[in-house]
């Protein structure tokens, strides 16, 4: 009986091991609850709960694997099997009919037959080796949902890691996204190129002082906020400032600055010419080129270096120049045909108060299209006047002298602040009689009459605003290239005026000329994607009858491109849209007219040349900023 | 007349011991070679049989006519060398036609009348009851007291019958018609019931060539009285462990209906479980299984494969089983699989 015995206590040995792993596991199993709700209840708190941010892993799972140990320890303390049973087990491993149980239970007994089942029972374990086969009898084989309890602990610590708190949602995503920082970095030096080339204009920095200062806190003061917070408030102010600088573009004088542009691309630029630099500046519309080759032409009709018939052809040709610009300012027609295509009666485009008037009575325009028609009235308005100042800054230049008298008077009132300042020969315009009026009572209203080139400041400066504020606009929108240039192109022209000139006017306040303007190189790359066209939702059919209309277009594209964004909006206001492709519409066709615009004047915003750098008067003032400080002739070079 | 030595009923040593489980295990196989002669096939059923007997119990077979019932009794009868007699029964048999009846008797010679028994063909030792289930409960009934108690009461007078006393009853399963279904108190007497298959073709081949080619076969006697009840006394000191016969309780118990050990399907499948006789013929047959396997210990494999027999005709199934066309067989399989040899902890 000692090797039953013996198998039977080794049995014994190896079930209680595994029927404690066994446990073990189990207990682990539900000992790793708690982690998994540790990690299910931080992630629902998410970092509002401080314990959540720093799990001690090496920690939960000690304590996981004690208190399994210690349940499994309880759960097997009375679960060993008696030696009868562990023989049992033996016995229908091996199938031995029951020998080495029943060898064990009657064992005690003292009758044959026991006797005989003792000693069979011996002799079976004897022959069939079972000190080797035991081993067989009960494999050690690893429960069956071993993995249940490491797998568990595995994946609370696989969700700890990976999945976002619940609480958060997405700003929390983005807090925990390692990209966070670098975008939040990105923007604030968007925001802060921005800030920059607003306020290197004086007149956008003026006009935008308000974003300017939420900008600064936003860059500033915004250690205590989460960098999602932070990113939001950096990109809100982003899009404040782009809105802001949209609805600036949108302005009348900046839309009759476009207007003046578009007038001026139409001038014809004479040969062998005196003026044809300058025709040339204003044809691509660049004032700042037109201002410096006034100066120069004005120089030179000054200083002698012309022949007398030159000197008379220039004047001549100055003239004709200043003719043409004044007809342009009396051109109407652009308005007209907007109001006609409004269905406003065209002769009202000579009384603009009539016209003024007359929409806000229409009833067959909506509000849209009357705001629409006000803003092209005064960007109208806006060009005449621009197209005013271009003739009568060529008229002053054709009379240097009387430029030079207008400018005496308009003077008077100046020296009294400022002391006689030099002035070589220049003279107010008698085309300006009201600003010598106004000069001698000490106030010049239109200083810029008394020098040909001043009477273009405002135009300079508000193209130089514009050209900021789309500068600017890019770079709301990511692009800082234009930036860039822009920047380069302001500290030019600071250079320029800070010097102190030779003569009699107070330092020159010079915005610079206009900077070089270049495709700077970006990283947009176009490229035609091959797309699968699928069969998208038909959201409108239109049957068109008759033929197809073949051949060229005989409508100009600028022309058809109000008709087209007013017809599109009273379509879109008038017939049944989906309400989410409401938005859809409008912007696809109240862009047309942009994208056409910006298409079509594209070509002649090219390249500006440097300004006036080159042999300008010796005492002309770089031009000012604004154009009442200027008044006195500053002598700056 | 080839008669085996008997088996030494009362060992005293393990040699003893194991001298006579050599001697029964040689002596059943002598008996089962002899039934082998003249009945072909069947090898289960006569086994079964032969445990009965060893174990003094009485079966019941259930078979389809001709399957070769009436053969293996006459046939056990024969190597037994016990007085066999058969009982064909019939709905108009009466108790009297099994028990035997008090006749009056008068003398010739000096004209007196007396009452004498005239024992029925119960008093045998080996009993074919015959189509069992043919005769009504009454005639039936005449059986109870001779299965259980092996002995007749006529007229107030018991009369024990020899020992030993063995009834093989049979019954046709397919023709319900005119059948009076054994009761329970009557089905529970029998040790086993065992169904008697269908022969396949290579057994019906062979019983064609025996009983249509020449003489038929007859069996020889190998023992005698003194002998089976030896062996059946050897039988009965087979040694037991306490977890075995534990194991028969379980199993008897796991056929009981909201019992500790069943489960729904016992609850749903069974009206009435085994009765106590029920473990008494599981550990019976199970020692006489152990002793003709050369061991010397009841093993629960040996309670295992003698439990269907046992069990079968004293598991009442319930309506549900019946629709659910659930057999009695497969409700005891159920309750075989579902207990367990061991009990860890």
């Amino acid at each position: 009986m000692d090797l039953i015995d013996r198998i039977v206590r080794r049995c014994q040995g190896r079930y209680a091991v595994q029927a404690w792993a066994r446990a073990f596991l189990w207990a682990l199993l539900v000992a790793s609850v708690l982690p998994m709700l540790w990690v299910v209840v931080a992630k629902i708190v998410g970092d509002r709960w401080d314990a959540a941010g720093d799990p001690q892993w090496l920690a939960l799972v000690s304590v996981a694997a004690l208190v399994g140990a210690g349940i499994a320890a309880l759960v097997m303390r009375d679960r060993t099997p008696s030696a009868v049973a562990m023989a049992s087990v033996i016995d229908a491993r091996l199938d031995l009919k029951d020998r080495l149980s029943t060898a064990l239970a009657v064992r005690d007994r003292q009758d044959p037959f026991a006797q005989a089942a003792v000693q069979d029972a011996m002799q079976v374990a004897g022959e069939r080796g079972l000190t080797s086969l035991w081993r067989r009898a009960l494999p050690f084989t690893p429960p069956r949902l071993w993995w249940g309890g490491p797998g568990a602990l595995a994946l609370a610590w696989l969700l700890f890691m990976v999945v976002p708190a619940w609480s958060t949602a997405q700003a929390d995503a983005a807090a925990t996204d390692p990209g966070s920082q670098a975008r939040v970095d990105a923007m604030k030096e968007r925001l802060d190129a921005v800030v920059k080339t607003v306020t290197d204009d004086p007149r956008l920095s003026e006009e935008m002082a308000a974003e300017i200062r939420r900008a600064n806190e936003a860059l500033d003061g915004q250690d205590d906020k989460s960098l999602a917070e932070r990113e939001r408030e950096l990109a809100k102010r982003l899009t404040e400032m782009a809105q802001k600088l949209e609805s600036m573009k949108e302005s009348s004088q900046a839309k009759g600055m476009e207007q003046t542009k578009d007038a001026l691309a139409s001038l014809e630029v004479p040969k062998d010419s005196a003026v044809a630099p300058l025709t040339e500046a204003l044809k691509k519309g660049d004032i700042t080129a037109a201002k410096e080759a006034m100066k120069d032409l004005q120089q030179k009709l000054n200083d002698g270096s012309m022949t007398d018939a030159e000197r008379e052809q220039a004047k001549k040709d100055l003239d004709a120049l200043a003719k043409k610009l004044q007809e342009m300012a009396q051109d109407k027609d652009a308005l007209r045909k907007a109001l006609e295509e409004a269905g406003v009666d065209p002769n009202l485009a000579d009384n603009p108060e009539a016209l003024k008037r007359a929409i806000e009575q229409s009833k067959q325009l909506n509000e849209a299209q009357k705001e629409q028609l006000k803003q092209a009235l005064d960007a109208a308005q806006q060009m005449q006047q621009n197209m005013q100042k271009l003739g009568d800054a060529c008229k002053a230049c054709k009379n240097p002298g009387q430029s030079g008298q207008e400018g005496k008077k308009g003077q008077k009132g100046k020296q009294g602040k400022e002391g006689k300042q030099g002035q070589d020969g220049q003279q107010g315009s008698q085309d300006e009689p009201s600003d010598g009026e106004q000069g001698e009572s000490g106030e010049p209203k239109d200083a810029e009459a008394g020098e040909p080139s001043e009477l273009l400041d405002e135009m300079e400066a508000q193209q130089q605003m514009d050209a900021a504020s789309e500068c600017a606009g890019g770079q709301c929108k990511g692009g800082d290239g234009p930036a860039k240039l822009a920047r380069s192109g302001q500290s030019e022209g600071d250079s320029q005026g800070e010097s102190e000139g030779a003569g009699m006017g107070k330092r020159g306040q010079g915005s610079g000329g206009q900077a070089p303007r270049e495709v700077t190189k970006t990283n947009t790359v176009k490229r035609r994607e091959k797309v699968e066209k699928g069969q998208g939702p038909i959201i409108a059919r239109q049957l068109v009858e008759g033929p197809a209309i073949t051949g060229e277009a005989a409508t100009a594209l600028q022309s058809v491109a109000g008709d087209v964004s007013r017809k599109a909006e009273s379509a879109t206001a008038e017939d049944p849209v989906p309400p989410h492709l409401k938005e859809a519409h409008r912007r696809y066709f109240g862009d047309v007219k942009k994208q056409i615009d910006r298409k079509t004047s594209g070509t002649s915003q090219g390249s500006g040349s440097p300004a006036g750098a080159a042999a300008g008067k010796p005492a002309a003032p770089a031009s000012g900023q604004s154009s009442g400080q200027s008044a006195g002739q500053g002598g700056s070079t | 007349m080839t008669r085996l030595q008997p088996v030494p009923d009362a060992p005293t040593t393990i040699d003893e011991v194991r001298a006579a489980a050599a001697a029964f295990g040689q002596t059943v196989l002598a008996m089962r070679q002899e039934v082998g002669r003249v009945l072909v096939g069947q090898q289960t059923v006569v086994d079964e049989c032969l445990v009965a007997l060893l174990a003094d119990g009485h079966v019941l077979l259930e078979g389809v006519p001709g399957l070769g019932k009436t053969l293996l009794v006459r046939t056990l009868g024969q190597i037994l060398g016990l007085r066999f007699s058969r009982i064909q029964f019939t709905p108009d048999l009466m108790p009297a036609d099994i028990t035997g009846t008090q006749i009056v008797v008068e003398d010739a010679a000096s004209g007196n009348r007396e009452i004498q028994f005239r024992a029925g063909p119960i008093f045998a030792q080996v009993v074919l009851a015959d189509e069992i289930n043919r005769a009504t409960p009454k005639a039936q009934s005449a059986l109870l007291e001779a299965m259980q108690e092996r002995s007749v009461t006529v007229g107030g007078c018991t009369m024990h019958l020899e020992r030993p006393f063995f009834v093989l009853a049979t019954q046709n399963p397919i023709e319900q018609e005119g059948t009076y279904p054994l009761p329970e108190a009557q089905l529970d007497r029998f040790l086993l019931k065992v169904r008697v298959p269908a022969v396949d073709q290579a057994t019906l081949n062979e019983v064609l060539v025996r009983t249509t080619t020449g003489q038929v076969p007859q069996a020889r006697q190998l023992l005698d009285a003194h002998a089976i009840l030896a062996a059946q006394r050897l039988a009965r000191q087979v040694a037991m462990a306490p977890h075995v016969q534990d194991y028969a309780i379980r199993l008897v118990l796991g056929t009981h209906p909201r019992g500790a050990f069943s489960d729904r399907w016992i609850d749903r499948w069974i009206a009435f479980g085994a009765s106590p006789r029920a473990a008494q013929a599981l550990v019976s047959c199970a020692k006489v299984r152990a002793l003709l396997d050369g061991r010397f210990a009841v093993s629960c494999d040996d309670l295992r494969a003698i439990a269907p027999a046992a069990l079968r005709h004293r598991v009442v199934p319930s309506f549900e089983a019946e629709a659910d066309a659930t057999t009695v067989d497969s409700i005891v399989e159920h309750v075989i699989g579902r207990t367990p040899t061991e009990v860890m902890p």
